[in-house]
């Protein structure tokens, strides 16, 4: 703390020390500055004597006389050395003190000089005789004395500067109170009055000098702030009554506030989150504002369609519906049913939707707005409208069944009899025309009807393993397609075989492969492609499909195309668009193809484009039990003894790969998710691990990470349905081995496995 | 003039000399030097002055040892700041008043009769003849050792009211011990 009292002190310290130090300083410079000339007029004193007592000496030449004067000296123990010069410069005679002398001169010619170093001085003098020089003397005196002055000296202003010190600062503490004490009281007082806010308080006074005038006059202020302060309490005590109030009521107020921002939120997020979409709409059907869900199920943005009308967003078809409940509410203030409508969403997919009308009025009963909630019945509809086809196909499959039963009892004789009535008649009778053409269309009917009892016998026929190459092949040896038409065949070589009746599947690819031919009116080219497939998303067109190995068939034309509008009508039985041609379709052949795939368990795609082609593409469950005894390939493959993991969550193919690894020795543990195979193989170290890239929980790649961590050098194979992705080489990266895209074939599997068993254990990782 | 000032130094610097005499410093330039020299440390009595005040006489007499050597010095030096004057004397009957008279060797025998014929007047005699000091002469040089040196019969002086300094009696050989052991001299 600097106190006053510290500054008053420092101060006079200060003060005496300098001015002490000052004073003896400059007592003693000039003591030294005295001691010194004294000590250089000794000297030369001493070397007048020495001069005049022998001068006769130096001019009768008598240096023992000479050396006698100088022998004097011994008495003054300072005296180093002392020479004498003849009037030439040469030395006359010298004497040498009990102190070692320094530079002694061997001659000298004369001069009076005076030299002061460190330790010593030095003096030449001449030696006048008669007012003639006849000689010089040159003494030699050591400055110990001088030195030793000055250590006393020194000695004595630090022993005098503390005595003083000690002396003043006992002094100052005694005497600073004087001054000090007051101030101290009074700043006491000053900071107790501003501590404890204590007006009351006084300080006494103790002098009659400015400190006391101070004292008196901040007495005199304390005893106006006193009364300032009793007048401002009572004044506050007022104020303090009212602000407590205001703070009870904005406290109040706050709460309110809170609870409504909250019920706000709750409601703004009950709103936002409703499972359905929420428009809010102006009576003449201005949108103002939508919900979260609005904008998920419809791809708009909030600014998209705000203050746009609700006639942009519904499917024209159904803007009659929305007018007339629009009108209903704004012209009688009724709530309107409910209306089914479909909506546009932004990527002008149609969502259907179910509509509740509800009206918001403000106090006056004024409607002020219209709430529409729209839940989102889209699949309900195409579930309904999945079920409406099926029933129909079913129900016209029956009925057609039934009829062509009986018509092909009748259509014996009808399809018989031209052959032998033409064979009666004699040829070129304008009559034989007739019947070839009653010839034909007996023919033509027998093929309807053979059509038709394909639907009718839908469900009930054998399944057993068939090639779908097989089937194409002959298809097409059966069928000679006429004209121009080419024919792209792509089959591959290691086709799934597939569970299903060949009789069937033979109608429902000969259905197709006329379809089209006829399609391009015999002039383009028709591709004929199969390939093995892992299915693992839904196709177009379906919710769900079983993932698992499928044998794919496309059949492509680059023909006409299917306009859009009739696309979900080609399956219906007797939907035909060859109404006009001379070569009438029956209008069933597509629905026999689509009854055929739907009794295989199997998936059927459209793909199609106005102008260039259509694509027709089936899809049958693989059935690879049979496959693998059936396949000698094996033998041909090395097998092994090691340990192999296999992660998959299909049950298929753990079980037709382990099967397949165990026939070629090697010992196989199934394991269903990454998880379980981090556990595993914690506990049982493997040579081999072969994981399925996507799977529920955490995903190949992760899983590797995971092993990784137990067994760094762990060898792997993955697999997928899907082509190469991201994943897929973050997990090659981490060192799995090979890929192997779904469906694998077992030779490649056996083979890949063997490599990578083979390869040299430690694998240099990036 | 210059050669004689060299000289002076070199006999003062190192006055020992040549028996043989052909040394550059004779026996005689030495003791000529001396003559004159001696002058500084004698006070004569204020009335000796009164007639010439910038003189002092120095005379010699007998036959002249000297030669030119003492001509040569005074024309060259001040002692007390007054001019040297030499005067020869060939017979006692001759004698003036000399502020310093120099008895040759050749007066040995009339030693007695010339030292009484000064001795009312304030002059400082010097002699070389043995019992110069003994008949009442004052200064007598020896020769010591290759080197001139003095002898001083400081009662004669006394007598006559010559102050001889004390500086000077203390290198005179018959009063060395007598001085050195701070005995008055006599």
């Amino acid at each position: 703390m600097s106190s006053i009292k510290h500054k008053l002190t420092l101060i006079i310290m200060t003060i005496s020390i300098t001015t002490l130090f000052l004073a003896s300083g400059a007592i003693i410079l000039n003591d030294l500055k005295n001691f010194r000339e004294d000590l250089s007029r000794d000297l030369g004193t001493l070397a007048a004597i020495v001069g005049t007592n022998s001068a006769a000496a130096l001019t009768f030449d008598d240096p023992s006389d000479a050396h006698r004067v100088l022998a004097g000296l011994s008495a003054k123990k300072h005296i180093r050395a002392a020479c004498i010069f003849r009037q030439d410069g040469t030395l006359f005679t010298r004497y040498d003190g009990p102190k070692r002398a320094t530079e002694i001169p061997q001659s000298y010619l004369g001069g009076n000089a005076y030299t002061l170093k460190s330790n010593r001085i030095d003096l030449f003098r001449d030696i006048i005789l008669d007012g003639q020089r006849v000689g010089s003397v040159f003494i030699q005196s050591d400055l110990g004395e001088f030195h030793s002055k000055l250590k006393q000296y020194a000695f004595i202003l630090i022993s005098v500067l503390s005595v003083a010190v000690l002396a003043a600062f006992l002094l100052t503490s005694k005497l600073q109170k004087i001054i000090t004490q007051p101030i101290l009281d009074l700043a006491r007082t000053a900071r107790q009055v501003s501590e404890e806010r204590d007006y009351s308080i006084r300080t006494s006074k103790q002098s009659e000098d400015e400190i006391g005038f101070l004292t008196d006059s901040f007495n005199t202020m304390l005893t106006q702030i006193q009364e300032r302060d009793t007048a401002l309490q009572t004044a506050h005590g007022k104020v303090e009554k009212q602000a407590a109030k205001l703070r009870k009521e904005l406290r109040r107020r706050n709460r309110v506030e809170a609870a409504l921002r909250e019920s706000e939120t709750r409601l703004r997020d009950l709103f936002d989150n409703a499972p359905d979409t929420y428009i809010i709409l102006e009576p003449d059907g201005r949108i103002i504002n939508f919900n979260r869900r609005g904008s998920q199920v419809l791809g708009y943005l909030f600014a998209d369609i705000v203050t746009t009308s609700i006639f942009d967003i519904v499917s024209e078809k159904d803007h009659d519906d929305v007018d007339r409940a629009l009108l209903r509410i704004r012209n009688f203030g009724e709530v309107p049913k409910s209306i089914e409508v479909r909506l546009i969403a932004k990527d002008k997919s149609t969502v259907w939707v179910s509509n509740e009308f509800s009206l918001l009025k403000d106090e006056d009963g004024t409607l002020q707005s219209v709430r529409v909630i729209c839940r989102d019945i889209t699949k309900r509809k195409k579930m309904q409208d999945a079920l409406d086809r099926a029933r129909r196909l079913e129900a016209a499959g029956r009925i057609a069944g039934q009829i062509a039963h009986d018509f092909n009892n009748l259509l014996g004789p009808l399809a018989a009899y031209p052959k032998l009535i033409r064979d009666d008649l004699p040829p070129n009778l304008p009559v034989v025309e007739m019947v070839d053409e009653m010839e034909s269309a007996a023919t033509q009917i027998a093929e309807i009807n053979q059509q038709l009892l394909s639907l009718g016998r839908r469900g009930h026929y054998q399944t057993e393993p068939v090639d779908l190459n097989t089937i194409v092949e002959n298809v097409l040896v059966s069928q000679r397609i006429q004209g121009k038409l080419k024919i792209e065949k792509n089959l591959a070589e290691d086709l799934f075989l597939i569970e299903g009746g060949e009789a069937q599947l033979t109608r429902a690819i000969t259905n197709l492969v006329v379809n089209a031919a006829e399609a391009m009116g015999g002039n383009g080219i028709l591709r004929i492609e199969t390939a093995n497939i892992y299915l693992e998303n839904p196709l177009p067109g379906y919710d769900r499909i079983v993932p698992g190995e499928y044998g794919r068939l496309d059949i492509a034309d680059n023909g006409n195309g299917i306009p859009m509008d009739i696309l979900d009508k080609i399956f219906d039985p007797f939907f035909t668009t060859k109404r006009m041609d001379k070569m009438r379709g029956s209008g069933l052949g597509l629905s026999v193809v689509h009854g055929v795939v739907e009794d295989h368990k199997g998936y059927m795609t459209v793909e199609s484009q106005v102008g260039a082609g259509t694509t027709f593409s089936l899809f049958f469950r693989a059935t690879r039990d049979l496959q693998i005894e059936a396949s000698d390939v094996l033998e041909e493959v090395a097998g092994g003894t090691e340990s192999i993991l296999i992660v998959d969550d299909d049950s298929v193919q753990r079980r037709v790969a382990s099967q397949l690894l165990k026939r070629l020795g090697y010992q196989i543990h199934c394991v269903t998710s990454g998880e379980q195979a981090v556990h595993y193989i914690k506990d049982h170290p493997q040579d081999l691990v072969i994981l399925d890239m996507v799977m529920e929980g955490i995903d190949g790649t992760e899983t590797l990470k995971q092993i990784m961590h137990i067994t760094p050098d762990q060898k792997a194979i993955l697999l997928s349905g899907f082509a190469i992705s991201k994943r897929v080489e973050e997990a090659m990266e981490l060192g799995a081995g090979a890929f192997l895209s779904k469906p694998v074939s077992y030779t490649q599997l056996a083979k890949v496995v063997r490599e990578e068993l083979d390869l040299p254990a430690v694998r240099v990782i990036h | 003039m210059k050669r004689i000032l060299l000289l002076v130094l070199l006999a003062l610097s190192n006055m020992s000399f040549a028996q043989t005499g052909t040394s550059d410093v004779t026996e005689y330039e030495i003791k000529a030097a001396f003559l004159y020299n001696f002058a500084k440390f004698v006070d004569w009595p204020t009335d000796v002055f009164q007639k010439d005040s910038t003189t002092i006489t120095i005379g010699i007499l007998g036959d002249d040892p000297f030669g030119s050597i003492l001509d040569e010095i005074a024309a060259d030096t001040k002692v007390k700041n007054k001019r040297l004057l030499i005067k020869r004397f060939k017979h006692p009957e001759d004698l003036t008043f000399c502020h310093i008279l120099y008895v040759s060797k050749s007066e040995t025998r009339r030693l007695q009769a010339i030292l009484k014929q000064v001795s009312g007047a304030s002059t400082l005699t010097i002699g070389e003849s043995p019992g110069f000091i003994e008949r009442g002469g004052m200064i007598r040089l020896i020769n010591k050792r290759h080197k001139v040196r003095f002898e001083i019969n400081p009662g004669a002086a006394k007598k006559v009211r010559l102050k001889i300094s004390s500086r000077l009696l203390k290198l005179a050989e018959n009063l060395k011990n007598t001085l050195a052991n701070g005995r008055a001299p006599q």
